[in-house]
């Protein structure tokens, strides 16, 4: 009995520690690889705290390298952007200006019910409101409303939207995102003219971003993270 | 970077402890065949055989339990444990197999440190 409250005592500081290694997560923003460690480092800790006649190093060791390759993969994909896709995938526009990708949706194999379904945890009960909406790496979908669904704000009500997709990230921590570049008929040669006009390159951007008028916004990386 | 730095650290650490852990389990189990050659020659030329069994007895049981059950699982050092307390009764009984339930002590004991090598195989 004392042996079990004792392994159990040491998981517990081994999986607080593990947790904390992980990073500030919830479990909804958790991509698929990640929840899966999760579950796994649970069921290792379980089976170590219950049988005895198994070393408490057969339980530490499983879940520490678990949570250091999660750690240094996830370093990984911070630094690069193939790598990050491989392992967490891509965001999918399953609506754009307001019409649904039905191909993108059998891809996903998403129901059009899953599709409402979580529009309807977002307070949106009408498809047809929809201007724009992606399925996130973690499975969420996020939703931009129509121009004439949005909140009103001091801006809309002195300049009325139009009904276009909201501005999306076409170079993202100093990467050009190809992707992007033919939904937004713009080409890399445009955007690396405009780069030059400011006098940056592609390296130097950490976020720009183009919307649906072709109007770029650029927010430079700071000094110390420049490739 | 503190967390990568500390990540690869521990990742260090875990190597240096499995490499121990197959160093103590091979040391502990050369001095664990020392005590069952000592065993069966004293068998063989007719010595004190039952005070090598104890020697046998209180190294495994003082020694080589509290350093392997550290890596390995409870079973397969409890076979052993079963094995060599089978001797002292095979010997009063002058039992035929003596000899063989040494060697069988020697081979569960050169089966626990196989399984920790990292075999191509035995990881697959």
């Amino acid at each position: 009995m004392l042996t079990v409250f004792i392994r159990g005592m040491i998981l517990y500081v081994l999986v607080i520690f593990s947790v904390r290694l992980m990073g500030k997560r919830q479990i909804g923003d958790l991509s698929p690889a990640e929840l899966v460690i999760t579950i796994l480092i649970s069921n290792i800790a379980t089976l170590s705290i219950e049988d005895v006649s198994v070393p408490l190093f057969t339980g530490i060791i499983p879940i520490l390298t678990l949570v250091c390759l999660d750690v240094l993969v996830s370093y990984i994909s911070l630094k690069s952007r193939k790598i990050r896709h491989i392992i967490s995938g891509k965001p999918k526009i399953v609506i754009s200006n307001g019409v649904i990708d039905q191909n993108q949706l059998k891809t996903l194999r998403y129901t059009v019910d899953d599709l409402m379904s979580s529009l309807r945890t977002q307070g949106i009960f009408d498809i047809t409101e929809v201007q724009y909406a992606v399925v996130e790496t973690t499975g969420a979908i996020s939703a931009y409303l129509k121009a004439d669904r949005l909140p009103l704000t001091p801006k809309t009500l002195a300049q009325p939207e139009t009904a276009s997709d909201p501005p999306q990230a076409i170079i993202s921590d100093g990467d050009f995102i190809k992707s992007a570049e033919s939904r937004l008929d713009l080409n890399e040669q445009e955007v690396l003219k405009e780069l030059k006009r400011k006098h940056l390159e592609t390296g130097d951007v950490f976020l720009c971003t183009v919307d649906s008028q072709g109007k770029l916004y650029i927010i430079e990386k700071q000094k110390g993270n420049k490739k | 970077m503190k967390r990568i730095a500390i990540c690869l650290t521990i990742i260090v650490l875990i190597i240096a402890v499995g490499v121990f852990a197959l160093f103590s389990i091979d040391r502990k189990n050369d001095r664990l065949y020392g005590h069952i050659e000592a065993v069966l020659g004293a068998y063989e030329s007719d010595g004190d055989t039952k005070s090598e069994i104890k020697s046998l007895q209180s190294f495994f049981e003082e020694d080589y339990v509290r350093t392997l059950g550290c890596f390995v699982n409870d079973e397969r050092l409890g076979d052993i444990s079963t094995c060599i307390s089978r001797l002292e009764p095979m010997l009063e009984s002058d039992c035929d197999e003596f000899s063989a339930e040494c060697e069988s002590i020697r081979e569960e004991a050169r089966q626990i440190y196989i399984r920790e090598l990292p075999e191509f195989f035995r990881i697959f």
